[in-house]
């Protein structure tokens, strides 16, 4: 799978009011690739984020997967592409309080009617030592617990790509470590394409691939 | 968790108190819909019932068929229920207007026509010679005698279309039976006398030997063409064909002569009006609907949000919100159609005793209650279309919702950025009331919320407010009823009561005051002229009465009444005038002498003005208003006119100590002595009308009560939930300083302003409302007292409601952590 953004701008309010988010920022995330993306508040990691998963549309640009414009997608085809081939880990978790752990993973399966491969589940639940917590809803879960299981669900559909906005943001040091680690051992083990949004430069270090925006302009870091 | 719609159930559960809100308003318009939907079940079958027993259980009746063309209808495979009468011919009654058709009706087709074959005497002339007569009739022939005398009746045989002399004959019966009246009948001058079968053959000539055929067709969707299928097949005018307008009406069978469509005897009347208090209580119960579910999703949005951007089709978000709808109506609807059911039967005996009996085709409201018991088993297809119509209203309702959820983005829902407050009037002025300026603001943060709260509020108070009205212009009728003359009615309808019978009553212990009623009644004789001499014609049927009252219920009988024109009417000058009641049978309207107040006219030499024309007539021995003109004069003027002193009903009033007991005793005894007289307590139709009026008092405030748990639902709701989606505000105006006595002000000043903004509109509403219920009993638009007490107990009631809604929840978060407040995440 290959993704190429291409010129992305994404501007808000007019006239004097007007605030460009993201200034004409360029990117190919191929498979396997592990990117960060790292940068100030309000400069724009979380609008290109949305814009490269398909939450929000650009103001100008496109973003091809696999030589399809997402963008020319209808609301349901792109539900559907999100549901089938993103998995999302954000800040704040975003579990639903009323579903157990095991509710909120296989939740995006339900909502494309299907029922979960329970040896694969099994298996991601082990992996990220949440399989004894399944019966629990989110606010009997720590932190870091609610985070793996946010990451459960954005792997049980075993999508092409995973985005991460700021996960270890609401987390204490050792919780967003640990989850840290989990995500990296989903990058190597599962051969995961993973892309991190991140203001703390040590998870930005772990990536493969790093990129810092600075009022919205994105910019690829020399690795050598 | 098979499928995400099971989310559903769980945010159901999760968010118990905004479900029992929901829940509570789907029970309650589920109520109003069963109500209504079996009240016109019911009245729908009354109506059925009462339009068959009228006109006879038949849809069609041809006239004038001969023996084949008779025999061709009763071997149609397409008619069902045919029978056959002869008309044998009319017995006019001299003196009287009045004429007796005669009929012999064949086989078992009598059993179509219920009303006229009621049995008071005897039996049903079952063979040839036999006769059975309504009772008045019988006093009008003059017959004396008893069942199985012989009678003898002038009959007159004509056909429909008859150029040559009718067929006159006199013919003997024997009278084998007394019929009840049909006063039905009556308004056309005429009444059904029933002769036993092979009657008509031996008295008719074989060109009058005739048969009038009526019938029912199988299919009703094809029930105009096959009638004039079978006209043209057995070659009949349109003339001789008649149709029972009042049963295909009922039964909503379409043909084409319906002009009389309209003319329902009151039926349509009340469905109306039960529509359209079903549709108000539907509205208030959709606008609680759509508000409660607005608010929840509202406060879930960021979960919404959520699974959109975890691939959530807006369609699959609908169907979540639908859902959690759909399952409060699993329990909500079967718990409303259980109530509804119960309560129909009662609310609609107590709503039909607002109208005249008479509208229902029965005499009195115990008759119309029967009648409403006997239809009163569940009708399964109002009960299905209530059900629908519920439904329906509750997935209405939370369309705007689902929609609000569904559309919202997925980033917009998850940054939490869902409210914007607009604030156009940002001009500094003095606070000078910080908590109730900044209970403004927050009505304002909401527009839509606000307005549907206050709207919601509204309903309820005009409510209110227009059926206090209504119910106080009960008390007024009340008033009216009250005066009846006395506690008791002695009447005597032959030789009447001497001035001496009057002063014997008058002289016993127990009576406090005494009324007296004078009333002559002359019918028309074959000429049209009355036994005394007028200076009008009346039209036919009509009678002439001349009635009297003593001088103070005279004074009292027509209010408003100048010094001068009392005054006239005590000298024997004036006279008061009761009309004629316009009426129309089968269709055709008749005409009816009309007089106006101001007119002159002369009765037996008197010449007497009319002072004003009252809807109010005399009558005796609570018997009807015989159709006719009625002059009320003074009793002096009475006995000069009419050459007769006698009174024809006294009514004393007992006094408050009396032995009713013993005084009834008394009145036997009395009465016993003066041959024809009698007596009847109006002690027991006070208390029947008193606690009938009290039924009516009490299911308007069932109403009111109804209207008013809904908007206190809505006010609950609204309150409740600002509070709860502001902790995070509230714990942050906390910290920087404000008490909690200051953040119970705000509050109770966004409720108080609820309650106050809501009054005021519900006040000018509820008094156009008023004006309109004034002017549809008075039949005149004008405005009327402004109804300050009902305004002022609303106004109290909401705003005690609002204050209430949002001082419980309030107590929760003033208990709350300022540090749990502000991390509360909204």
């Amino acid at each position: 799978m290959q993704i190429e953004a291409k010129e992305l701008s994404k501007v808000y309010g007019n006239g004097e009011n007007t605030v460009t988010a993201l200034n004409k920022a360029g990117l190919k995330i191929e498979a396997g690739d592990f990117i960060s993306i790292m940068g100030p508040s309000g400069s724009g990691k979380s609008t290109l984020l949305h814009l490269l998963s398909g939450l929000d549309r650009p103001t100008s640009g496109s973003l091809t997967y696999d030589g399809r414009n997402i963008y020319d997608f209808n609301d349901k085809e792109l539900s559907v592409f999100r549901r089938r081939r993103i998995g999302f880990i954000f800040q704040q978790f975003n579990l639903l309080p009323v579903l157990t752990a095991r509710e909120n993973i296989i939740m995006p399966l339900l909502l494309d009617k299907k029922q979960p491969d329970e040896a694969y589940l099994s298996q991601l639940t082990k992996l990220l030592g949440i399989d004894n917590r399944l019966t629990h809803l989110p606010h009997e879960l720590s932190g870091g617990q609610q985070q793996r299981v946010a990451i459960a669900r954005a792997l049980v559909t075993q999508p092409d790509i995973v985005f991460a906005d700021e996960p270890t943001g609401n987390l204490d040091s050792k919780s967003g470590g640990e989850v840290m680690e989990m995500l990296q051992n989903i990058w190597k083990k599962m051969g995961k394409t993973l892309v991190i949004i991140t203001h703390d430069s040590r998870v930005a270090c772990m990536a493969k691939r790093q990129f810092t925006i600075i009022d919205g302009i994105l910019s690829e870091v020399d690795a050598s | 968790m098979k499928s995400y719609t099971a989310l559903a159930f769980k945010e159901l559960f999760a968010q118990k108190v905004t479900s029992i809100l929901i829940l509570i308003a789907i029970i309650l318009s589920t109520i109003a819909t069963t109500v209504i939907g079996q009240s016109i079940g019911i009245l729908q079958s009354m109506r059925i019932d009462q339009a068959a027993g009228l006109n006879g259980d038949r849809y069609v009746t041809i006239y004038e068929l001969d023996e084949e063309q008779n025999a061709a209808l009763f071997s149609d495979p397409r008619l069902t229920e045919v029978g056959s009468k002869i008309h044998l011919g009319i017995a006019e009654l001299e003196n009287s207007g009045l004429t007796l058709n005669l009929t012999e009706y064949q086989g078992d087709t009598l059993e179509k026509y219920p009303s006229i074959k009621k049995i008071k005497e005897g039996r049903l002339p079952t063979s040839s010679g036999e006769i059975a007569i309504p009772e008045d009739f019988l006093k009008y022939l003059g017959f004396e005698g008893k069942v199985g005398d012989k009678i003898t009746l002038p009959v007159k045989a004509s056909l429909l279309v008859d150029e040559g002399v009718p067929y006159k004959f006199n013919a003997d019966f024997i009278l084998t039976g007394i019929l009840e009246d049909n006063h039905i009948g009556y308004v056309s001058g005429s009444a059904t006398g029933i002769v036993g079968n092979g009657t008509a053959a031996g008295l008719l000539p074989e060109s009058y030997y005739l048969y009038a055929t009526d019938f029912k067709v199988l299919d009703t969707k094809e029930f105009q063409s096959t009638v004039y299928d079978i006209a043209n097949k057995l070659n009949i005018e349109e003339r001789y064909i008649q149709y029972n307008w009042v049963l295909l009406n009922a039964l909503g069978i379409s043909y084409d002569d319906n002009e009389n469509l309209g003319n329902d005897l009151g039926f349509p009347f009340m469905m109306v009006a039960c529509i359209l208090v079903g549709v108000l209580i539907l509205s208030a119960a959709g606008l609680v609907i759509y508000n409660i579910l607005k608010v929840a999703i509202t406060k879930r949005i960021r979960e919404y949000g959520t699974l959109r951007a975890i691939g959530c089709e807006r369609k699959q978000l609908y169907r979540l919100v639908t859902a959690q709808l759909l399952i409060l109506c699993g329990p909500g609807i079967p718990i409303g159609v259980l109530l509804g059911g119960i309560s129909a039967k009662g609310i609609l005996s107590i709503a039909t005793g607002l109208l005249n009996p008479e509208l229902f085709l029965v005499e009195n409201t115990k008759e119309l209650n029967a009648v409403i018991a006997e239809n009163s088993a569940w009708k399964l297809m109002p009960l299905l279309i209530s059900i629908i119509i519920t439904l329906l209203f509750a997935i209405l309702s939370s369309f705007p919702a689902a929609r609000y959820a569904s559309s919202v983005s997925p980033v917009t829902a998850m940054n939490g950025k869902n409210v914007t407050i607009k604030r156009r009037n940002r001009k500094q002025k003095k606070i000078k009331n910080f908590e109730a300026f900044y209970a403004r603001l927050n009505l304002k943060r909401s527009r839509g919320r606000t307005a549907i709260t206050i709207l919601s509020m509204v309903m309820s108070i005009t409510v209110f407010i227009a059926l206090q009205s209504f119910s106080s212009l009960l008390d007024t009728s009340r008033d009216i009823q009250d005066m009846h003359l006395g506690d008791y009615a002695i009447t005597n309808e032959t030789v009447g009561f001497s001035r001496d019978d009057i002063k014997e009553i008058m002289n016993q212990e127990a009576v406090e005051s005494l009324s007296t009623v004078k009333l002559s009644v002359y019918s028309q004789d074959k000429n049209g002229e009355f036994p005394i001499e007028t200076d009008f014609i009346p039209n036919p049927s009509e009678t002439l009465q001349i009635g009297a009252m003593d001088n103070d219920s005279l004074n009292s009988y027509v209010p408003g009444l100048s010094q001068q024109d009392l005054e006239d009417l005590q000298k024997g000058t004036a006279c008061l005038v009761k009309n004629p009641i316009p009426f129309a049978f089968e269709g055709a309207s008749y005409e009816f002498t009309e007089f106006k107040s101001g007119d002159t006219i002369t009765v037996n030499g008197k010449s007497l003005r009319i002072i004003a024309v009252t809807q109010k007539a005399i009558t005796i021995g609570n018997n009807g208003f015989m159709n006719g003109v009625q002059l009320i004069v003074s009793d002096e003027a009475y006995d000069e006119i009419t050459g007769q002193n006698t009174y024809s009903e006294i009514y004393p009033v007992l006094k408050e100590e009396a032995d009713a007991e013993a005084f009834e005793s008394l009145l036997d005894e009395w009465c016993g002595g003066i041959p024809g007289s009698y007596w009847l307590s109006y002690r027991e139709t006070d208390t029947e009308l008193a606690e009938s009026y009290e039924q009516i008092r009490l299911l308007c405030q069932g109403l009111i009560l109804f209207m008013g748990l809904i908007g206190i639902l809505n006010i609950i709701n609204t309150v409740y939930t600002n509070i709860h989606t502001r902790v995070n505000e509230i714990g942050m105006q906390r910290a920087i300083g404000m008490s909690t006595p200051d953040l119970y002000k705000t509050f109770l000043w966004e409720g108080a302003y609820y309650g106050l903004i809501a009054s005021a509109a519900g006040a000018v509403l509820g008094y156009v409302c008023t004006v309109f219920i004034e002017a549809a009993i008075h039949e005149s638009l004008q405005l009327t007292a402004f109804p300050l007490l009902p305004i002022l107990e609303a106004a109290a009631v909401s705003v005690a409601a609002c204050l209430a809604a949002t001082a419980i929840p309030l107590r929760f978060i003033a208990k709350m952590s300022i540090v749990e407040s502000i991390e509360t995440v909204e």
